[in-house]
Formats: structure tokens, C-alpha cells, sequence
């Protein structure tokens, strides 16, 4: 059943509650679904179906008459509704009137919105000074002036108003956020990092700008599109005010010229309410600041480490870990010399005074001695320099691993060198050991990254061992990357 | 001096702890009697240690330590796995997108679900490792962190870090603007 359009406009502000959670969606949603005000059909009707489940059905009914789609569109309070898609858009003064309910859902002023009304200015400024502008009272051409100007006038002072109250709401509430912050609830710690973030975007798309376009004094470039060129406004919005209300004045309007001056004061008085609320921001803005260095300190240091790490796994057992004097340890010296626990890294020894001292005493002189013996022993047969069996065997051994080396053709996909090249060794040489697997593995011509965390073992002849498994490093190309 | 604190100090200094302005008790955070029996007799204690020799250094005014200053073994080993468990444990609360200040308030702290989930991550364990630390970061945290007195688990089982592990932590990721 059709409902009224005033009738309709009163069940909308009864039941507002449907549209400011639908309103708070959005404004918590992305920031591309933001700029949009459109709601979704089916979100609507879902509310509506929630919010009139509980009354009785007369009640209901007239609810969902007047609330429906097609009563909307009768009532001309929809610009479009869009079958496809599912999405429609309530007209913008029913959008402001359910939006002006609580400050907090006000939309402030953006970059844009104040540039295009700088703009409307500057072409009121160009229309004053019209020279075929005649300032004649009964002129249609002047009172259609003097209509614009008064139009532009409120416009502005009513758009920076609700701007200053939407400012002021949003941050209240985003700032009781930060204040009662409690980190025992992980979500409420991500709400705050959340609240920061918004808070230091108003500071900076809403909050400094109003203030710069409220200051008479400070003459910012702008540059506007008139007609097909570009131009540039140097001069301040409020002087530019100021300008077409002395336009007034030499023509001797003094009636248009006192309010106008009302109308530019009462502009003017809301610059010390959005410098306060700037200054209660800047504790915030300080705060979101110092939460951003640290994030990024933490990132660049944990990069460091990390690229770090990943050089010294270039499949060289001995560098495997990272050096005590590597630079980037240099911020842990301010720990330096604090205890290290393990026995072996000379935890506190308490000698027993009475019953051991003696045998210490005996084993440090015998060894003194030895040691004195020695280094007398190795002065004498200096002269003499006879070559090792020991180190002949070596030599020979060395050059017969480098003949058996020289055919091994590591497999394609290889995942453990060392466990291959055992296989290999262990069927190409006849007295093969244990050890030969680290010296081939010096004859193998690729790089190789050491596994930290993977190991393995292989037995042979009765003997283990036991090693960070090392495969082969890629290149940036994917490909195995040659020594 | 107090003969009985002065035995304590020296425990705690023995084994490479910290001896933070508070300490947990039941009630809650309480000022630590160790810290200011050395903060009363800093100069008398300095002239003691520095003759062992060991050297008592002030933690910014949150906490105390003694350092070995004739030690044989490199003597960066603690101080690095400190520094690199802390450079991990921020990490890994970045990517989760919390902030790090819940480590430095008592009555907040990371679960220690988190410490489990850090300890999983391969790219975790293989810093570690290349820094001398074999075992999983929650064992690595218990023994190195929380063993020491750098970081404690609070009365909800939350990792928090002491009066020194906030000094050194803030030290070491507090950006200078």
C-alpha cells in the first residue's frame, strides 16, 4: 500500500537505526566501497525483516510499506535503484539528514570538496568584478549576482560547519578508542592500530586543509579547470571573500555588505574550533608516528638479519653460522658480558679448598714442565726437516680422488650432495673412507646452501657421520648456480 | 650493604639474569629489593665486583646486571641470542599485525600461542640456528628470556617483557625521529 512522502520521511527518522548500521558498514568498509554511499537490497531488506520481526503485524506491515523500494521510489527519495546490481541510492538531503543524526557519522570535508569550493568563489569574484555588471537593484542580472553570492555564502558556511561538527565527532570517538586502550583483547589492540591509522588520515586530508583553506593569510597555489584551461587561484578562499564583500561595499550596498560580514565571521570563528581540535589530534598524529618508525625499524632490522643469514648458507660448513663480530650485532654489545651458564663456557667454579688444591697444584706443574720440555725438544731438531710418510699417502690419496672425482655427474635434481657423492665414492673407490666425502665435495664446480635445520646420516665401515644437509643454491634464473 | 641481598645479587649476577626494578609477585608488580639494595650501595657494590673482576652496568635505571669483564669465552653469545630473539619475536607480532607495546604492558603481554606459532615458522628456526640457538624459539624464549629475568610470563600466562627486556627492546626497534 502506498505511504506519503512525509509520512514515509517520519518512519525513516523513527526507525533510523536500519540505516546507520547499514551507513557504518560502509564507513568501515575498504576505502573504494567508501566513497560510495549506495546500499545493498538484499543487506536492506534483511534489516528491515530483523528490525520489525519483534512488532505486532499492523505495525509491521505499515513499516514495510513505507519502507519498501518501490514506496521510496514513488516518494522520489531514491536517485536511482539499480534491479541489476541489487544497489540504490537514498537522495543526498535524506543521506545528510540521517548522517547530521551523530556527529561521528558527518562526513568531513575532503582535498576535493574544498578545492571545488575555493573554485565557486573565484567565479563569484569574476562575476562581481564584471565590468557589464550593472549594480542596479531592480538589474535581473544583479540580483541574480547578489542571489549567488548569498547562496555560495551559506553553502560554505553551512558545509565547514558540519565539516568542523563530523571532525570533531569522528575524532572523539576514534580518540576514546586510543585512550581506553587495552591490550589484553588482541582485537582491541588491532581496533587501536586501526583508530591510529584513521586519525592521522583525518589529521591529513580533512583537518589541515579546512585549516589552510580557513586562513585568510596563507595564499596556496591551487589550480582549477576553467573551462578547457588550467588556471591558478594564489589567492586565500577567505580573502577572496573578503574581496567580493568590497565589491559590495564600493558600490555602497552596506545593508548586503553587514550580511555578508555576519555571514564571513561566523566562517571565520570555526578556524579556532578546527585549530583546538588539530591540536588535541596532534598527540594522536605523534603517537601514529612513533608506532610507524618502530614498524619500519623492526622491518629493516629483521631484513638485515634475515638477508644475513642467507649469506653465510652458501653451503661452507665452517661459515655456517653467523660470526659474534658480524656488524649486525653491534646493538647487543650493550648486553656484552653477561653470563654465559653452560660449564663448558666457564660457569662458576668453586675449587674445593681443602681436599683437592694439592692435585691441581701437581697437575699444573707436571704439565708446565712437559710443555717446557717440548718447546726445548722442537729448538734442537729444527735443522732437520724430514718429509712425512703420512703426508705422502695424502697427497697420493688426494690425486686419486681427483681422477675418481673428475667423472662424477651430480643428478639433476639433487637434494643431498653428500649422500650422493657417498653412493658415488663408495662404488668408484676401492679403499673409499669416510672423509673423502668432504674432500670431493671441494671437486664438485656448483654452490651450495647448507640446510640449518635438516640433517642426516651415513654409516660406512663402521664409521658415521652426521651433517647439515647441503644441496645445490639457485641463481636468480632458477638455475643452479655454478662455483 | 645487606649481606643476605648481597648473596642474592651475586646468584643472580652468577647466572647472567637481570635484576629488574620490579618483580612479580603474587599482588602483582612490586619494587625489587635486590634492585634497590644495588641502587643504595651502587658505588660500594661497583668497587666489590670490579675487583672479581666483574663490573655491575646500570640498565638505563630499570635494571641491573653484572658483566664478566675477563671472560675467556666470546662474551656476545647471550647478548646475541637476546637481541636476535627480540628482532624475531617483533617480527613476528608485525605480521600479525600487533602492536609491539602490548610487550611492554604487564597487564597485556602476547599469548603464548603466538611463541608456539613463531616456533613452527621454518624461516624462524633457520635465523636461530645460524645464531647458535638449535632448540624451537619457545624453548629458546623460556631458557634465554624468561630464564634470565629479561621477560616473564604475566598472571594470564602472557609473554611480558621486565623493567630491562622494555629498556633494551625500545633500544633496539624505538626508531629516533
Amino acid at each position: 500500500m502506498p505511504v506519503n512522502r512525509a509520512e514515509t520521511t517520519k518512519l525513516i527518522i523513527d526507525h533510523r537505526e536500519i540505516f546507520f548500521q547499514m551507513i557504518d558498514e560502509i564507513d568501515q568498509s575498504a576505502h573504494e566501497e567508501r566513497v560510495s554511499e549506495e546500499f545493498s537490497l538484499g543487506l536492506y531488506n534483511s534489516r528491515i525483516e530483523s528490525a520489525t520481526r519483534s512488532m505486532s503485524e499492523p505495525e509491521r506491515r505499515t513499516i514495510l510499506d513505507a519502507l519498501s523500494i518501490d514506496n521510496l521510489k514513488r516518494n522520489q527519495l531514491l536517485v536511482f535503484n539499480h534491479g541489476q546490481t541489487g544497489r540504490f541510492l537514498l537522495v543526498s538531503w535524506l543521506r545528510e539528514m540521517l548522517r547530521s543524526f551523530d556527529d561521528v557519522r558527518l562526513r568531513g570535508l575532503t582535498q576535493p570538496d574544498l578545492d571545488h569550493l575555493h573554485e565557486r568563489l573565484v567565479a563569484l569574484l569574476a562575476q562581481a568584478k564584471d565590468p557589464a555588471l550593472c549594480w542596479i537593484d531592480d538589474d535581473p542580472l544583479f540580483k541574480e549576482v547578489v542571489a549567488t553570492v548569498y547562496d555560495c555564502f551559506h553553502e560554505i558556511a553551512h558545509k565547514l560547519t558540519q565539516n568542523v561538527a563530523a571532525l570533531r565527532g569522528r575524532c572523539e570517538a576514534l580518540a576514546d578508542i586510543v585512550d581506553s586502550i587495552d591490550y589484553t583483547s588482541m582485537t582491541r589492540a588491532r581496533q587501536v592500530g586501526r583508530a591510529l591509522d584513521e586519525i592521522y588520515t583525518i589529521h591529513e586530508r580533512n583537518v589541515v586543509p579546512t585549516i589552510q583553506f580557513l586562513d585568510p593569510n596563507l595564499d596556496i597555489k591551487r589550480k582549477i579547470r576553467s573551462g578547457s584551461n588550467l588556471q591558478t587561484i594564489t589567492t586565500a578562499p577567505m580573502q577572496i571573500m573578503s574581496e567580493i564583500i568590497s565589491r559590495f561595499e564600493q558600490s555602497q550596498r552596506h545593508r548586503h555588505v553587514r550580511q555578508l560580514q555576519r555571514i564571513e565571521f561566523q566562517i571565520l570563528s570555526l578556524s579556532a574550533e578546527v585549530v583546538l581540535l588539530r591540536d588535541t589530534l596532534e598527540q594522536y598524529v605523534r603517537l601514529h608516528a612513533e608506532q610507524r618508525r618502530r614498524y619500519n625499524k623492526i622491518e629493516e632490522r629483521y631484513t638485515r638479519l634475515k638477508a644475513a643469514v642467507e649469506e653465510v648458507q652458501d653451503g661452507r660448513r665452517r661459515g655456517f653460522r653467523l660470526s659474534l663480530e658480524d656488524p649486525i650485532f653491534s646493538d647487543a654489545k650493550r648486553l656484552s658480558g653477561l653470563k654465559e651458564v653452560k660449564s663448558r663456557h666457564g660457569g662458576m667454579m668453586s675449587w674445593p679448598e681443602k681436599h683437592g688444591r694439592s692435585f691441581l697444584d701437581e697437575a699444573l706443574r707436571v704439565a708446565e714442565e712437559s710443555a717446557g720440555r717440548d718447546r726445548s725438544e722442537s729448538k734442537s731438531n729444527s735443522a732437520v726437516v724430514p718429509i712425512d710418510p703420512d703426508v705422502v699417502k695424502r697427497y697420493e690419496r688426494a690425486e686419486r680422488l681427483a681422477i675418481v672425482m673428475a667423472n662424477y655427474r651430480p643428478p639433476t635434481h639433487l637434494s643431498d650432495i653428500c649422500a650422493d657423492l657417498h653412493a658415488y665414492l663408495s662404488h668408484n673407490m676401492a679403499d673409499y673412507e669416510l672423509p673423502d666425502v668432504i674432500d670431493g665435495l671441494s671437486l664438485v664446480d656448483i654452490n651450495f646452501k647448507t640446510s640449518p635445520t635438516r640433517t642426516n646420516v651415513i654409516t660406512h665401515k663402521g664409521w658415521q657421520y652426521r651433517y647439515h644437509v647441503r644441496s645445490p643454491a639457485k641463481d636468480s634464473d632458477g638455475f643452479e648456480a655454478a662455483k | 650493604m645487606n649481606t643476605e641481598l648481597s648473596q642474592e645479587i651475586f646468584k643472580a649476577g652468577m647466572r647472567g639474569a637481570l635484576i629488574n626494578k620490579h618483580v612479580t609477585t603474587s599482588t602483582g608488580l612490586e619494587p625489587n629489593p635486590l634492585f634497590n639494595e644495588l641502587f643504595e650501595n651502587e658505588e660500594a657494590y661497583r668497587d666489590l665486583y670490579a675487583a672479581l673482576p666483574f663490573e655491575i652496568v646500570n640498565l638505563s635505571g630499570a635494571a641491573y646486571f653484572i658483566r664478566e669483564t675477563k671472560q675467556q669465552e666470546p662474551y656476545m653469545v647471550v647478548a646475541r641470542s637476546i637481541q636476535v630473539l627480540m628482532d624475531i619475536i617483533a617480527r613476528g607480532m608485525q605480521e600479525e599485525n600487533l602492536y609491539p607495546d602490548i610487550l611492554l604492558d604487564p597487564t597485556s603481554g602476547l599469548p603464548r600461542e603466538y611463541l608456539e606459532r613463531f616456533s613452527d615458522r621454518e624461516d624462524f628456526r633457520e635465523i636461530l640456528a645460524a645464531c647458535g640457538m638449535q632448540r624451537p624459539l619457545l624453548q629458546e624464549v623460556e631458557n634465554i628470556l624468561v630464564g634470565r629475568d629479561i621477560a616473564f610470563y604475566n598472571d594470564q600466562g602472557k609473554f611480558v617483557l621486565t623493567d630491562g627486556g622494555v629498556v633494551f627492546f625500545n633500544e633496539l626497534h624505538a626508531e629516533a625521529e
